[in-house]
């Protein structure tokens, strides 16, 4: 319990240093060409409203002052207003974190189910056929960043080819792609099951196979390590069956570096997020916080980040207490101190 | 598709373009012969045909009764189906607008305008025929020396909302949108009361006045022939007052338009979709007299990327898009019969590169700006970026448009010797230059930038490259963002000189940090003369004379350095059919570009499901 409250309010310097560091960021560039409020409002406001943002959001208080009344309107739900779209900041968030959430959960998700499997058997089969294409492929895809798997997986999945054939099957033409849209539709899976995946299948696979190359190679690495430890030994010769020590016992202990990944990737998947949200037009948080940027959307900005720090410190602390969970010797040193 | 590298179309110019200046210019700019591969062959414009000569009768502006139609008028294209009602069409463009969407924040572009005009009608409109008809107005007559214009409001209209349309409820608008920052500096010469407020009145429930003055100045009536062109655009899109009454209470409201429009506004996400439905009350009516529009629903996307939406359109993800990527319109020539295309290539708008006169620096120099202007190979960057099928142009006039001059004393050829010689005269004196360069975040707009960047590193010249998102383009260069030196650009599409006046007229202009209309920051005498003398000149072909001058001059202090001309291709499915067929109150056919190239109307559009 200690070690969780410790950890609580770790996160809780860490969101609030960044999450400041943000709104100063932001606020210093308001402050060129002059007035913050009319920077912000764009310019085509008139005085009076230009007047009332400044008193609202208290853009002439110190930078003090002026996060704490942005921390507790964020806490009761006023986000502030985005001048650029003309909508509250949380109206324009909601429409958007889903598609990213299920964006990153779907990469994560995936990435382990592929990652997993594949590197137990790579780790088993070391040094053969299988493991090196495995750590060729792996080595492929995770230089290939999202930028260039996203259109590689256009041409092959989306975009119609059709493809003659050759000897011994001349001239005949087979047609391949074409299977999903080009144009994501923000469509939930509540919504539509069906249209849900073709929608969101490629852009999750953007996202997907760089997470799980890396999650292969790491998971490998130590799987080979730990197939070497004296306990496996030790179980193999008491007859444990080869499936059981590989998945029960080597497995358990290999899943530190992997895990650690796992919290590490929720920062990175923003990133490849705003490739496949652009490349494929789903407008999720990814898109939604570059332009942002971009258009001084000072209070989208400031709660967009304020949401994914949150995020991946959530999911950190989830990390770190799930190796309690993982290793008794973590939980016993933890009751100890 | 196959991928290809397109033009750098839109890069915030057309933005800047039409948007701001609302359509002012696009009014004005809005005259030009559509070459289309489905519509009739349109007639030339021959001059400002808004603006009847000195002698003539004043009631020639007025919208023509029907029963008085001009010889030559251009008429529908006979249709081979009958319209059928429902059905939904999905359309894409390029960029989202900013501060959506009352007429007196949105900062419009293209597609902007496009979608505004499903929710807003215009009080005016340009046909076929190059004039400027009624739409949500009767009629409109000048006095005898053009100093005060009397507009008369059609009868029988309501806003969504129930809302009657009047002559109050187009005054409201007038002011609320002609006093914004936005759109003042492009009506400079409407005459302002001492409280601020345009010299714009009521005189009865149906009828409303507008008076010019030079400068806003009352005591110096400003004759001015092309008046009724400004209403075009973004100042004649009329709201319902109800409804901006309740948007200063309410800014979220801004985001749910209601205007007298041919569609209903249903819903709107920024970036991602904008939903309308038919307006089962609207006014207008085909030349049947069945009631308009066919369409039950409109669906705006916003794809930025053309080749994106030509794969979407081939794909069957939309139904029709507009374009002014050459290499897109280039790809469609060679599907015509699966995706059939209009193209407008005449009163285009101009590519060119955008500069920053107030900015301290190097581009202040002339010899600099002319110097960049040289360097530039443009045969090889529409070969390159354009599919070579773009025209190489001299400056910012297009064929067609008053003040075209094929040759106005600016070569077009590369000349790497001349450019070098003027650069190391500067550096001789200044040391050396360094330009700031801005796009749009393309891949084509990147190729463009890295092809400048080349040029002008064969003469010493150093380029910085920076890129922005379209709906921030505009309002760097409106506000002359510290950021904003040089951007790839487009505009100045239309036909008329007063069009461009306030792109161009120091008047508009202002300091960095400032509202400028006047992008560029253009402050030179001789532009302005002859800006001012066009103004109140009904004679078109000294008119003329005064336009060629302002090309002459701007081409002579490279103020701006064109490249090409654009032309927009409107490629869609077989099955939307109506293209280019709406036919005013009037009696005459729309021009389809209303003053924006690539913007169509939606209201004659329907759904061949058999097609």
């Amino acid at each position: 319990m200690r070690y969780f409250l410790q950890k609580l309010s770790q996160f809780a310097i860490v969101f609030f240093i960044v999450t400041f560091v943000v709104m100063i960021l932001m606020r210093l560039g308001l402050n060129a060409p002059g007035d913050p409020a009319r920077t912000l409002l764009g310019g085509t406001a008139d005085q009076g409203l230009i007047d009332a943002t400044t008193q609202k959001y208290r853009l002439d208080s110190n930078y003090f002052t002026q996060y704490f009344f942005w921390l507790k309107g964020m806490v009761t739900g006023d986000m502030g207003f985005s001048v650029p779209n003309s909508l509250p900041v949380s109206e324009l968030i909601r429409g958007r974190v889903m598609t990213t959430l299920l964006l990153g959960s779907y990469a994560i998700v995936l990435g382990l189910i592929i990652a997993v499997p594949f590197a137990v058997r790579q780790a088993y089969k070391r040094d053969s056929a299988f493991d090196k294409v495995g750590s060729g492929l792996s080595f492929a895809f995770v230089s290939a960043p999202a930028i260039v798997l996203a259109p590689i997986l256009t041409l092959i999945l989306i975009k119609e080819n059709t493809i003659t054939l050759w000897w011994p099957l001349n001239d005949y033409q087979v047609t391949i792609g074409g299977w999903f849209p080009r144009i994501g539709e923000k469509v939930y899976p509540w919504q539509d099951l069906g249209a849900h995946f073709k929608n969101f299948f490629v852009p999750t696979l953007v996202l997907t196979l760089p997470i799980a190359a890396i999650f292969s190679r790491l998971l490998r690495g130590d799987m080979v390590m730990t197939l070497q430890a004296d306990f496996v030994t030790l179980a193999s010769a008491k007859g444990v069956s080869p499936r059981r020590v590989l998945w029960v016992h080597a497995l358990r202990n290999s899943l530190f570096s992997l895990l650690t990944s796992v919290g590490l990737q929720i920062g990175g998947i923003v990133g490849g997020a705003i490739v496949a949200e652009t490349f494929f037009d789903l407008d999720g948080m990814g898109t939604m916080l570059v332009t942002a940027i971009l258009s001084k959307d000072l209070f989208t900005v400031q709660s967009a980040a304020a949401i994914l720090v949150a995020c991946v410190v959530v999911v950190n602390l989830t990390v770190d207490l799930l190796y309690a969970v993982l290793d008794p010797r973590i939980r016993h040193i933890r009751a100890l101190a | 598709m196959t991928s290809h590298r397109s033009t750098r179309h839109r890069s915030g110019k057309l933005l800047a373009a039409a948007v701001v200046t609302i359509g002012l210019v696009a009014g004005a700019c809005s005259k030009k012969d559509d070459e289309t591969t489905s519509a009739p062959d349109t007639t030339e414009a021959t001059g400002d045909t808004e603006a009847p000569d000195a002698t003539e009768a004043p009631d020639a502006t007025s919208a023509p009764d029907a029963t008085d139609a001009a010889p030559e008028t251009t008429e529908a294209p006979a249709p081979t189906k009958e319209p059928v009602y429902g059905g939904t069409l999905i359309v894409s463009g390029e960029a989202e607008v900013a501060n959506p969407w009352t007429p007196a924040a949105m900062q419009c572009d293209s597609y902007c305008q496009q979608r505004a005009r499903t929710f807003y009608d215009p009080l005016v409109a340009a046909n076929a025929d190059n004039e400027i008809v009624g739409v949500l107005l009767e009629s409109f007559e000048p006095n005898d020396d053009f100093t005060v214009w009397t507009f008369k409001v059609r009868e029988g209209i309501k806003f969504h909302d129930g809302t009657d349309l009047d002559a109050a409820a187009i005054v409201k608008n007038l002011q609320a949108t002609g006093t914004g920052l936005l759109i003042s500096g492009a009506i400079v010469d409407y005459g302002k009361n001492a409280d601020g407020s345009l010299a714009i009145e009521a005189t009865d429930p149906m009828t409303f006045t507008i008076t010019t003055g030079e400068g806003g100045d009352l005591s110096k009536p400003r004759p001015w022939p092309a008046l009724p062109a400004t209403l075009v655009g973004q100042l004649g899109l009329i709201a319902s007052p109800t409804w901006l009454d309740a948007v200063v209470a309410d800014p979220t409201l801004a985001t749910q338009p209601v205007g007298t429009g041919p569609f209903v506004f249903e819903s709107y996400a920024p970036r991602d979709k904008l939903v309308v439905t038919r307006n089962p009350d609207y006014w207008m009516t085909d030349e049947a007299g069945n009631q308009l529009p066919y369409l039950d629903t409109v669906e705006f996307r916003v794809i930025e990327d053309s080749e994106t939406a030509g794969e979407a359109l081939e794909s069957g993800q939309i139904d029709i898009f507009s374009t002014s990527s050459a290499v897109v319109i280039s790809e469609f020539r060679d599907m015509p019969d699966e995706f059939p295309m209009s193209e407008q290539d005449t009163f285009t708008e101009t590519n060119y590169i955008l500069i920053d006169l107030a900015k301290p620096g190097p581009l202040q120099d002339q010899r600099v700006r002319c110097a960049l202007w040289k360097a530039i190979d443009r045969q090889e960057l529409i070969d390159l970026t354009a599919d070579g099928i773009l025209q190489i142009a001299n400056g910012v006039f297009s064929p067609g448009q008053e003040g075209y001059l094929e040759d106005n004393g600016q070569p077009v050829e590369q000349d790497l010797e001349g450019a070098q010689a003027l650069i190391d005269e500067y550096v001789a004196e200044n040391g050396p230059v360094t330009v700031n360069y801005g796009t749009t975040v393309t891949a084509i707009n990147a190729q463009v930038a890295d092809l400048l960047s080349g040029y002008w590193a064969e003469i010493g010249v150093t380029t910085e490259i920076q890129q922005v998102p379209q709906d921030q383009f505009i309002t760097n260069a409106l506000f002359g963002d510290p950021g904003f030196f040089m951007y790839g650009w487009r505009n100045h599409a239309g036909t008329t000189i007063d069009g461009q006046y306030f792109w161009w007229h120091s008047s508009a202009s202002a300091p960095d940090g400032s509202l400028a209309l006047n992008f560029g920051r253009v402050e030179d005498p001789i532009v302005d003369e002859n800006l001012e003398a066009q103004r109140g000149e009904a004679d078109p072909a000294k008119r003329l004379e005064f336009a060629e001058n302002v090309n002459r001059q701007m081409a002579e202090q490279c103020y701006q350095l064109a490249n090409s001309w654009t032309i927009w291709g409107t490629p869609r499915q077989p099955k939307v059919q109506g293209l280019g067929t709406l036919v005013f109150p009037d009696g005459s056919l729309a021009r389809d570009g209303a003053g924006f190239s690539g913007q169509f109307y939606t209201h004659a559009l329907w759904i061949d499901d058999a097609a």
